[in-house]
């Protein structure tokens, strides 16, 4: 794969997670505008993976054109940038879809002269919508199910193993007994 | 030094300093801190990888560059995973509130579990303290900074068909 462009400047190497990030973007938009009844989520997890392999095409072939030296280290390094590229976008799609403060900025944007009254917000946003959302998009998910009329967790799901990993950091970052 | 074993160590020092500035005393604005102290470790370990004898003088240029390009975003995604550890997600605190109590929650319990009576006032105020949106006598305006926030993801959620919102 090296030799196809190893041409370029050894400094090319240093983009492969741009270029793997620029596809991933690519990627989730076509797959989001396509695929209507594909989840965003999955959808990223779709368009990572093409992005990853798009930044590990790009990183192998222009890492050719480095020292030998220390070249996996290089390709090893890109692909953790790329991940964290990845997070950073993934946190912004997510922020646009489920946050309460997003949603907010979009609907006063959407008004007449960018504002809302108290009583509009109200209207369109009590606490019951709020917890609706959440409760619609956490069974979407798997995250919750209803048993008896009851939200139940069955078994662990992710979203449970992120909030004991979290504990777990907390008394990490900040000691035991916080 | 191996430009991955040298990354990954100024980003692991980054941690450690802020765990230590943390049990000293927790800071009123945590993720501008958390953003000073590994901007701060990166400046300080780049201008040291230029002069002689300290870890990092043998690294060539490319390595500064892909040291830069790893450790931005890697900065960037630890304080936006931070905000996870300051803050209770919803959603999450919702999930854990069901999986701690044996019959499970009802939408009382939720309410409760995230505050929710609140939850619309506080990210309105949030909103306000981030320069997003004006307060006025019962009403609420963006900010020419909250138009520029607005567009963007509207432009977004549009590209991505992400309606749903939280």
């Amino acid at each position: 794969v090296g030799a196809a462009i190893d041409w370029v400047s050894p400094y090319s190497s240093v983009l492969a997670p741009i270029v793997g990030l620029c596809v991933l973007v690519l990627a989730h938009v076509v797959l989001c505008q396509v695929g209507r009844s594909l989840n965003y989520l999955v959808a990223f997890m779709i368009a990572f993976a093409v992005g990853l392999a798009a930044q590990v095409w790009f990183g192998a072939a222009t890492v050719a054109s480095t020292e030998p030296l220390d070249r996996p280290a290089r390709l090893i390094l890109s692909a953790f940038s790329y991940a964290a590229l990845g997070y950073c976008y993934f946190t912004f799609v997510n922020l646009g879809t489920t946050s309460l403060r997003i949603r907010i900025l979009r609907l006063m944007l959407a008004a007449p002269t960018a504002q809302l009254s108290d009583t509009d917000i109200a209207r369109i946003y009590d606490s019951n919508e709020i917890i609706d959302r959440r409760l619609e998009r956490l069974q979407a998910w798997k995250q919750l199910e209803v048993k008896n009329g009851r939200y139940v967790v069955i078994g662990v799901p992710a979203f449970l193993r992120l909030y004991r990993a979290i504990r777990v950091a907390r008394r990490i970052i900040y000691g035991r007994g916080t | 030094m191996s430009v991955l074993v040298y990354s990954l160590s100024v980003y692991v020092v980054a941690f450690g300093i802020q765990i230590a500035l943390w049990r000293i005393r927790l800071p009123r604005n945590q993720t501008a801190m958390i953003l000073l102290i590994f901007f701060g470790t990166y400046a300080i370990a780049l201008a040291l990888s230029l002069l002689e004898g300290f870890p990092g003088h043998l690294m060539p240029t490319i390595d500064r560059a892909h040291f830069t390009m790893f450790y931005l975003p890697a900065t960037l995604t630890y304080a936006s995973l931070y905000s996870l550890v300051e803050h209770d997600s919803p959603s999450l605190a919702m999930v854990a509130a069901a999986a701690e109590t044996p019959s499970g929650c009802n939408r009382a319990d939720f309410v409760r579990a995230i505050d929710g009576e609140r939850i619309l006032g506080d990210r309105l105020q949030a909103a306000v303290g981030n320069g997003l949106v004006e307060q006025g006598e019962g009403t609420w305006r963006l900010t020419a900074a909250g138009r520029v926030v607005a567009s963007v993801f509207a432009v977004a959620v549009r590209l991505l068909r992400s309606e749903k919102a939280g």
